[in-house]
């Protein structure tokens, strides 16, 4: 199927009329969306239908890491551009992707929290809506940055990654770790090495406490400016630090 | 590691706000150019220090700008012994704030760094930096890109419905991202229907659209902080550059006339000479 935005007004008026469609939200659809072409505007590339009908959960299993390669994979070449735009996600998700995001983010019956919870996951809010709160823009967002790191399958990127999410927002929100790809690839190694042993490193405490240990040594170096061997050094001095136990 | 004029180095670094270093500067003018699928940067560093300078002629240290752009995650870095430096980016791959972060960073240990233009209170003995270590940073210099502002300037615009409005006026709305021009709603069918020509565009360009962005500028120039988070104003701005217009002193009309790449000559030439048949 042709890949579609929402139209910016179409956008806008659906965001407003969250409590309107309230009854459409929890048991109907929106396939008006896909009918109406005055709702869309078609692109030339391509998404493709059978990888995006295969993603689903249920309350006892997310498939998170699943999700995330069906997704990805499904939106081929999507550019970093397009992918920063809400037209793209809130459509994909009011029409294929409903369901699923039903299950995924059950609606609560109480009128008022379903309108903000709607408008948290089933729109594009804030700084972090895309990666953090979207039902669907998070799971390319996830894949999109677990797939620089080129050590690791993305599959296993995203095992270490998921994991924990403590883990996963420490390292988003930090733009010096989550946008330097060696960095970014260098903890994920650890994490993976972690992983297949006793998984030490992705308790919270000593996570935190090595992320601050980085953050000390990147206040005073540029990591930027340093090779792969010489931030792994320093990963490894952040990493054999304990944690300071709370008085 | 972001600017921050407050912040505490171990060690001397040249940045403004500062006199680690007395009276000298470092500073870097970053110009953009977008060209299809390609945006590049041009960067030039402008260092008063001779013995920092020095210290990169000697290979030691280096030019370093970090250009990243939160919202994509993209990240790259430009490194150079001159002080000059470009990167060349896909339209693609940028969105939002792009930020750009220069800095002289040590690539060599520097065990014994002497300058006569160090704050005194370091005290006599030579400076010791290591590898990683910044000897100079500028102020960020930040960018707000977005493929829309540069699309032309009538891509901005709505024409939306005002119910009260009476039947020949209309009314502007500059508080959104796109500016609305309000109509009444048999006008707003009429104008519709006659967008289906060119000519009738032509007519509409150098109407309504010619005044609406004349008023925009106008407002830019009088107050451009009150906007400056709305595309419509961020899509003028990156126009009046594009088309080297001074905000400031040209007057709000001749800068919409250059804007609009003189809509004028749209009537002569297709409805006065009657062409488009």
């Amino acid at each position: 199927m042709k890949m579609r935005f929402l139209k910016a007004d179409r956008y806008r008026e659906l965001h407003s009329q969250i409590e309107l469609n309230l009854d459409l939200y929890r048991n109907g659809n929106f396939d008006f969306l896909n009918i109406d072409t005055s709702c869309y505007i078609d692109t030339v590339r391509n998404v493709d239908e059978g990888l995006v009908s295969q993603i689903y959960c249920d309350q006892d299993n997310h498939r998170e890491i699943q999700n995330c390669l069906l997704l990805y994979e499904a939106m081929g070449d999507l550019s970093l551009y397009h992918a920063r735009d809400e037209r793209l996600w809130v459509y994909l998700l009011h029409t294929q992707l409903l369901q699923y995001s039903r299950n995924r983010w059950p609606i609560p019956q109480e009128d008022d929290k379903a309108i903000k919870h709607i408008s948290l996951h089933f729109f594009v809010n804030g700084v972090r809506g895309f990666e953090r709160d979207n039902a669907i823009s998070r799971l390319w967002w996830m894949a999109s940055l677990c797939n620089r790191v080129k050590e690791l399958s993305l599959e296993e990127s995203l095992t270490c990654f998921l994991e924990q999410y403590d883990v996963r927002t420490s390292i988003i929100e930090r733009p010096n770790t989550s946008q330097n790809t060696i960095v970014f690839s260098s903890i994920l190694l650890k994490l993976s090495e972690s992983f297949k042993k006793d998984k030490k490193f992705f308790d919270r405490e000593f996570f935190r406490s090595a992320m601050k240990n980085l953050n000390l040594i990147g206040g005073t170096k540029l990591l930027s400016a340093l090779d792969k061997n010489t931030i792994n050094l320093i990963l490894d001095d952040c990493f054999s630090v304990s944690p300071v136990s709370p008085s | 590691m972001k600017f921050d004029r407050h912040k505490a180095f171990p060690y001397p670094v040249l940045r403004p706000y500062n006199d680690d270093f007395i009276d000298l500067e470092f500073q870097i003018n970053a110009e953009w150019e977008v060209e299809g699928e390609t945006a590049k940067v041009k960067i030039d560093y402008a260092i008063s220090s001779e013995d920092i300078k020095q210290t990169i002629e000697h290979g030691n240290a280096v030019y370093i700008s970090v250009i990243s752009c939160r919202d994509t995650y993209t990240r790259n870095n430009v490194e150079s012994n001159t002080p000059y430096s470009e990167a060349i980016f896909s339209v693609n791959d940028l969105r939002g704030e792009v930020r750009i972060d220069s800095y002289v960073v040590v690539v060599n240990d520097v065990p014994f760094f002497q300058s006569p233009d160090l704050n005194p209170e370091f005290g006599l003995d030579p400076i010791k930096y290591g590898v990683g270590d910044v000897m100079a940073q500028d102020e960020t210099y930040v960018y707000y890109f977005n493929k829309e502002h540069f699309k032309p300037v009538e891509s901005v615009f709505d024409l939306v419905i005002k119910a009260s409005q009476p039947k020949g006026q209309w009314t502007i709305g500059f508080e959104g991202d796109h500016i609305q021009i309000e109509v009444n709603p048999l006008m707003k069918a009429s104008i519709d229907s006659a967008r289906n020509s060119k000519k009738n565009r032509y007519i509409l360009l150098n109407s309504i659209y010619s005044v609406a962005v004349t008023q925009a500028i106008q407002l830019l120039k009088e107050n451009p902080d009150d906007f400056s988070e709305n595309t419509w104003a961020k899509v003028i701005f990156n126009q009046v550059n594009t088309h080297n217009c001074n905000l400031e002193n040209d007057p709000a009309y001749l800068v919409a006339q250059k804007l609009l790449r003189f809509p004028l000559l749209l009537l002569e030439n297709f409805i006065f000479k009657g062409g488009d048949q």
